[in-house]
C-alpha cells in the first residue's frame, strides 16, 4: 500500500504542476510571445527582453495511458486492477498502448537575454533541465495477464532519466520581408544520466519450452551510480561526480510569409546529443533456453525446486558489467510545422495550426492543433486551441500580458478527458499531455 | 501587428480568451466512478489466465524394482532376479527341529550307566563236611586234609539293566564301548595257596560273549580272571525301560592237601566271587545302538516374512508361487511327517496347506548327512532340480500376504531299525524358500503409499490456479498406472478439485502422451503439496522383469490463473 501511495502522489504531483514543455506549443498561437523562438528559432521579436531566475518555467509531462488503463470499478464500489480475474484480458490489454509511456520534461529558465532590433535577434539562455522517460511494452502485461504460447516482445521496457544544464545561443534574422531564418546552438552540460533498456529482448513460449533472448543494458553517468554485486543484483546509489557528460544540440527554423496575413514556419529543435562518461555500463545479453524445474526424489519425497527455476530465469537478465566507457544519448527532438493567418477584417484576430512531432526513444508522440488568437491590444494577447494526437484530445489556452516592460505569460496545453481522484487527488483516466508555462520577463 | 484600440472595444474578446483558459481548466470531465480511496482497491491479481507452461528438466525413468521400492522398502529385500530378468519375490530362511533330539533322549540309549554286576558267594564247612565229623574234632589245632576237598558251586543272581528310553521298543544291537568282564575270588579260612578254582559265569544269551570262566590256583588267597571284552548286546526287548535277566556261576572250588585250622573250620570259611562288567571308568558305554523306536513328535517353526503392512488388504493371485523345503539330517531315524503351512495375519492363523506322509531323510551314519528337497506348488514344472514335487495350493496361502508363515512338522518314527551312534551330534535342519514369481493369475490393483511432493516453495504462487501436468510416457512393463494427483494445502488437507480433474492413466506396455488436469475449486488455499496417488494395475500372467521401466519425458506443468495477493508478494 505504501508503494501505491507513492505512485499516486507522484502522478498527482505531476498532474498538478501541469504541463507545457520547453516547447510550449500554445505559445505559437500567441501574439507578442517573446519566447516563440523556442518553437521556431527564426522568430524575431519586436522587442528585446530579459528574464532572470524562474523567469520561464516549463513543466511538461505526457502519458499515453491513464488510471482507466489499470483500475476498473466493479459493482459494489470495489475497485480492481486490470490483472484481476474480474477484468477480461481483452478489456485490459485493449486499454493499453503497444508502448505505454510516461515522460517528464521540466525546464527551468535561469537567465534569458534577448536582443532584437526588429530584424535581427540574438538570444542567450541558461536553463536547468530534467527529463525522464519510462516506457513499458504492452506485451509484458499480455504475458503476465494471459500467458500462453507465443512470442512476447519485451523490448522497449525503457527508463531514461537525464539532468543537464543548457547553455543556448540563438540568432534569428529576417532575410527579406517574407523570409526569416534562425538557429540556436545548445551546449549541454550533463549532470546525470540513467539509461535502462530491454532493447530487443524477447520471451518465447512454445509448447513446453521457454526461451529468452535478452538484450538489456544499463548505463549510468554523472551523479547516477549503480553497482552490481556478485549475484548480479543491481544496487543504486549516487556518485560525487556532478559533471557526467557534455553535448551539443541545434535548433533550426524558417519562417515564410507567402501572402499578406499568412505566416508559415517549419522548425526542428533539440537536434543533438550528449556524450556521457559512464560510471557503469552493463549488459545482459544472450539466448537462454529454460530447461525446466528440477525435481528431485530422495528419501521417498519429491521436491520441486521452483525457487531454483526462478533463479535460472533471473540469470537471463543478470547484468555483466562492461568496461567503463562512454555512451551517447540523443536529445528528444521536435519537428514542427505551423501556419498562422491573420484575419483581414481584424488584425487582432488570427487563426493558426501547428503540427508537432516529438522523437524520443520509446516515447514518440504526435500532436496537431488549431486555434484562434485575439490580440485586442498590444498589452494583451489571448489564445485558445484544440488538438488531437498520440495522447488523445487536448486543448490549449494562454494569456500574454505586456504591462510596460513587464511581460507575463501564463498558459497551458491541457488535455480533454475524464478525470477521477485517488484519495482526493485528481488523476487522468486516459492519456494526457499537459504543459504548464509560466513566464515573467522584461521587454524593452 | 495590432492597432491600438480602446480597452472597452476589446474587453469582450479578452474576456472570451480568459474564458477559454477557464474552459480549458474545467475541460476535464469528472467521473465519480473513479473517486477512489486506495483502501478500496483490491490488489489481488490473477496472472497467466491462458496458462504458462514450465518444463520439468528431468526425464523420470522408474524401473519396476524402484516401483517396488516405493511400494515398500522392506519388500525390495525379497526381490530377486532370475536369469531371464524376471523378478521373483523370494523369502529364504532355515530352522532346526530341536524338539526331535531334545525329546528323544538319545543318551539313554547310548549309555547304560545303571548296568553293572557284583556277584558274591559265601561257602561254609558244613556245606561239604559231615556234621558228625565236625563234632568229633578237637576244639583247637589243625586238621590235615589228605585229599582234595572239592566244593561244588552253582548259584544264580539277577542282572538288571536300567535307564533305557521308553521310546526304545526293541534293541537290535548295542555295540559296547570297551566294556570288560572281570571275575575275581578271594578266600578266607582256607589255606592261602592251596585253593584252585574252575568257575563259569554265564550271562544272558543276548550278550556276546555270554560265558566267562575263572580257572586256576589262588595266590595269597585270591584268584582273578583275565579280563574278557563284552562286545555287544543283541536281540532283546526292554520292559519298562529296563532289562532283568538271570545270571549264574557254576563250577568247583578245590582245596588241595593241607592243614586246616579247626577253629576256622568250625566257624566256616568264605570264598567271595565278584564279577565286574564295566569300562575303565566304571561305566557301560555303547558305541552304536541299533534299536527300534516307537516315537512321534510335533514341532513348528515360524517364519516372519515381514511383508509391508500396506499389502495386508491387497488380494493377490500369484500365478505360480511355491515353497521349497530342504530337510537335512544325519539322524538314523526313519520318519515320515505331515507338514502344515499355516499363514498368520495379525496373529490370526489362516487355513493351512498340508502335506501328508512325507518321507524324511535317513542317515545310516552320523557322519553323513542325508537330505530331501520338497517343492510345494501349483505346477510340477516349476519345481527346482532334484526336488520332490507335491501339489499344493500355495496361491491360496498367499492370497493375502501373511505376516508370518508357520510350518508345523508332525513326524512319526517308523518301526524299523534306528541307528544311534555314541557321542554323535544329531541335527535336523530345515531350509525354507518361499518363491513368488511376479506374475499374477488375475488382475491386481494396488495403491502404494507415496509421499507427497513438496511444493511449499512455490505455494505462494499457486493458490487457485489450474494446473496441467503433461508429457510423454513409455511403459515397457505390464503395469498399468492410474495416477490421481491430489492437491494439499499447507496443513496437508485436501484441496477440492473439479470433477474429473487430476486423473490420468498409463496402460500396460504402451507409450503416448498424457495430460493431467489439476483444477482446484477454491482459490483461497495455497497449494503446498502435490500427492500422487498411483493405482498400479497388473495384468495376469505377465512376468515382471527388472529391465521393465516407466519413463516420463518432456514433462511440463502448465499453470493457468495464478492468484496472488499483495500480502504474498511482500
Amino acid at each position: 500500500m505504501k508503494r501505491l501511495h507513492i505512485i499516486t502522489v507522484c502522478v498527482g504531483a505531476l498532474l498538478c504542476v501541469g504541463a507545457a514543455a520547453q516547447s510550449f506549443r500554445t505559445g505559437y498561437f500567441l501574439d507578442n510571445y517573446v519566447y516563440g523562438y523556442r518553437i521556431n528559432p527564426s522568430q524575431v521579436s519586436e522587442d528585446s527582453f530579459f528574464s532572470l531566475a524562474l523567469g520561464n518555467i516549463d513543466l511538461q509531462h505526457n502519458m499515453n495511458f491513464g488510471v482507466k488503463s489499470f483500475l476498473y470499478p466493479q459493482q459494489g464500489g470495489k475497485i480492481v486492477t486490470g490483472l484481476n480475474s474480474a477484468v477480461s484480458s481483452s478489456e485490459f490489454l485493449g486499454n493499453l498502448r503497444a508502448h505505454n509511456t510516461l515522460s517528464v520534461d521540466e525546464n527551468i529558465n535561469i537567465i534569458t537575454i534577448g536582443a532584437s532590433n526588429g530584424s535581427v535577434m540574438h538570444t542567450f539562455e541558461i536553463n536547468a533541465r530534467a527529463m525522464a522517460t519510462a516506457s513499458v511494452p504492452r506485451d509484458i502485461f499480455a504475458f503476465v495477464k494471459k500467458g500462453g504460447e507465443g512470442t512476447y516482445d519485451l523490448g522497449g521496457f525503457y527508463v531514461d532519466a537525464t539532468g543537464l544544464t543548457d547553455f543556448a545561443y540563438g540568432l534569428a534574422f529576417k532575410l527579406t520581408d517574407k523570409l526569416s531564418v534562425g538557429a540556436r546552438a545548445h551546449f549541454l552540460l550533463g549532470h546525470q544520466n540513467l539509461n535502462f533498456n530491454t532493447a530487443n529482448s524477447r520471451l518465447t513460449l512454445s509448447g513446453s519450452s521457454i526461451s529468452i533472448d535478452s538484450d538489456v543494458y544499463l548505463r549510468t553517468a554523472g551523479v547516477a551510480q549503480v553497482s552490481v554485486d556478485g549475484e548480479s543484483r543491481v544496487d543504486a546509489g549516487m556518485s560525487d561526480s556532478y559533471i557526467g557528460g557534455a553535448g551539443f544540440a541545434l535548433d533550426l527554423g524558417v519562417t515564410y510569409c507567402p501572402i499578406p496575413g499568412l505566416e508559415t514556419m517549419v522548425s526542428i529543435t533539440d537536434l543533438g546529443f550528449i556524450s556521457w562518461d559512464d560510471n557503469f555500463t552493463g549488459h545482459a545479453y544472450g539466448s537462454h533456453q529454460f530447461e525446466g524445474v528440477d525435481v528431485t526424489y530422495e528419501d521417498g519425497s519429491a521436491q520441486a525446486d521452483v525457487d531454483g527455476a526462478l533463479e535460472k530465469l533471473e540469470q537471463a537478465f543478470a547484468f555483466k558489467p562492461d568496461s567503463e566507457g562512454s555512451h551517447n544519448t540523443g536529445m528528444p527532438m521536435n519537428f514542427a510545422i505551423g501556419a498562422k493567418y491573420r484575419m483581414p477584417f481584424y488584425e487582432g484576430l488570427s487563426v493558426a495550426a501547428l503540427m508537432t512531432a516529438h522523437s524520443a526513444r520509446c516515447a514518440n508522440w504526435f500532436d496537431f492543433r488549431v486555434g484562434a488568437t485575439i490580440t485586442p491590444a498590444r498589452i494583451l494577447s489571448a489564445t485558445v486551441n484544440v488538438g488531437a494526437g498520440t495522447f488523445g484530445a487536448s486543448y490549449g489556452a494562454a494569456l500574454n500580458l505586456l504591462l510596460g516592460p513587464i511581460n507575463l505569460v501564463l498558459g497551458t496545453d491541457g488535455f480533454l478527458g475524464s478525470i477521477g481522484t485517488i484519495d482526493g487527488i485528481p488523476v487522468p483516466l486516459g492519456g494526457i499531455m499537459e504543459n504548464l508555462h509560466v513566464g515573467l520577463g522584461f521587454a524593452f | 501587428m495590432t492597432t491600438p484600440i480602446s480597452a472597452t472595444r476589446h474587453l469582450l474578446p479578452a474576456l472570451l480568451a480568459l474564458g477559454g483558459i477557464a474552459l480549458g481548466v474545467v475541460s476535464c470531465v469528472p467521473d465519480d466512478r473513479y473517486d477512489i480511496r486506495t483502501d478500496d482497491i483490491d490488489l489481488d491479481v490473477t496472472v497467466f489466465e491462458d496458462g504458462i507452461t514450465v518444463p520439468i528438466s528431468e526425464t523420470l525413468t522408474v524401473s519396476l524394482s524402484e516401483i517396488m521400492d516405493k511400494a515398500g522398502e522392506e519388500l525390495s529385500d525379497y526381490i530377486k532376479t532370475a536369469d531371464d530378468g524376471t523378478m521373483i519375490l523370494s523369502y529364504e530362511s532355515s530352522a532346526q527341529l530341536e524338539n526331535l533330539t531334545d525329546d528323544l533322549d538319545l543318551s539313554s540309549v547310548s549309555s547304560l550307566a545303571g548296568f553293572h554286576a557284583d556277584v558274591s558267594f559265601t561257602h561254609q564247612l558244613s556245606d561239604f563236611l559231615d556234621p558228625s565229623i565236625i563234632e568229633h574234632l578237637p576244639s583247637s589245632g589243625t586238621v590235615h586234609l589228605n585229599s582234595d576237598l572239592v566244593i561244588n558251586i552253582n548259584q544264580k543272581a539277577n542282572l538288571k539293566i536300567e535307564g533305557i528310553s521308553s521310546e526304545v521298543v526293541e534293541i537290535k544291537e548295542l555295540l559296547l564301548d570297551n566294556v570288560m568282564v572281570e571275575m575275581s575270588e578271594t578266600f578266607q579260612g582256607l589255606p592261602a595257596d592251596a585253593v584252585s578254582t574252575d568257575l563259569t559265569f554265564t550271562l544272558p544269551p543276548f550278550f556276546e560273549p555270554n560265558v566267562i570262566t575263572l580257572k586256576g590256583m589262588a595266590v595269597g588267597g585270591k584268584i582273578s580272571s583275565e579280563p574278557v571284552q563284552l562286545v555287544k548286546i543283541a536281540g532283546v526287548v526292554p520292559e519298562d525301560g529296563a532289562i532283568i535277566r538271570e545270571v549264574g556261576v557254576s563250577g568247583t572250588v578245590t582245596v588241595g592237601s593241607s592243614n586246616l585250622d579247626i577253629a576256622t573250620v568250625r566257624d566256616g570259611f568264605n570264598a567271595n566271587l565278584k564279577v565286574s562288567i564295566a569300562n575303565s571308568q566304571g561305566e557301560i558305554k555303547i558305541s552304536k545302538a541299533t534299536v527300534v523306536l516307537a516315537y512321534d513328535f510335533e514341532e513348528s517353526t515360524t517364519v516372519n516374512l515381514g511383508f509391508p503392512e500396506e499389502f495386508r488388504d491387497v488380494e493377490f493371485d500369484f500365478y505360480d508361487p511355491g515353497v521349497t523345503l530342504g530337510i537335512q539330517t544325519n539322524l538314523g531315524i526313519p520318519m515320515t511327517a505331515d507338514i502344515d503351512l499355516v499363514p498368520v495375519i495379525a496373529g490370526v492363523e489362516g487355513t493351512p496347506v498340508s502335506l501328508k506322509n512325507v518321507s524324511l531323510p535317513y542317515s545310516a551314519s552320523a557322519s553323513r548327512t542325508e537330505s530331501v528337497l520338497l517343492y510345494l506348488g501349483r505346477y510340477e514344472a516349476s519345481k527346482p532340480a532334484g526336488a520332490e514335487y507335491h501339489q499344493a495350493d500355495i496361491g491360496s496361502l498367499l492370497k493375502h500376504l501373511p505376516d508370518e508363515l508357520k510350518i508345523v512338522f508332525k513326524a512319526h518314527v517308523l518301526s524299523s531299525d534306528t541307528i544311534i551312534e555314541a557321542d554323535a551330534d544329531y541335527a535336523v535342519d530345515v531350509n525354507y524358500n518361499l518363491t513368488m514369481p511376479l506374475e499374477l493369475g488375475s488382475d491386481l490393483e494396488y495403491v502404494p503409499d507415496i509421499e507427497p511432493i513438496d511444493l511449499s516453495s512455490a505455494s505462494s504462487y499457486m493458490s487457485g490456479a489450474a494446473f496441467t501436468l503433461s508429457g510423454k510416457y513409455l511403459n515397457t512393463s505390464p503395469l498399468g498406472l492410474e495416477v490421481t494427483m491430489e492437491l494439499l494445502d499447507a496443513d496437508k488437507k485436501l484441496v477440492p478439485q473439479e470433477a474429473g480433474s487430476g486423473v490420468f492413466a498409463i496402460g500396460a506396455a504402451s507409450s503416448g502422451e498424457f495430460s493431467l488436469q489439476l483444477s482446484p475449486t477454491v482459490s483461497d488455499k495455497a497449494i503446498a503439496w502435490l500427492k500422487p496417488v498411483i493405482k498400479i494395475v497388473i495384468k495376469g500372467k505377465q512376468p515382471l522383469k527388472k529391465t521393465d521401466y516407466i519413463e516420463l519425458s518432456d514433462l511440463a506443468i502448465t499453470v493457468a490463473g495464478i492468484s496472488v495477493s499483495p500480502e504474498e508478494l511482500q
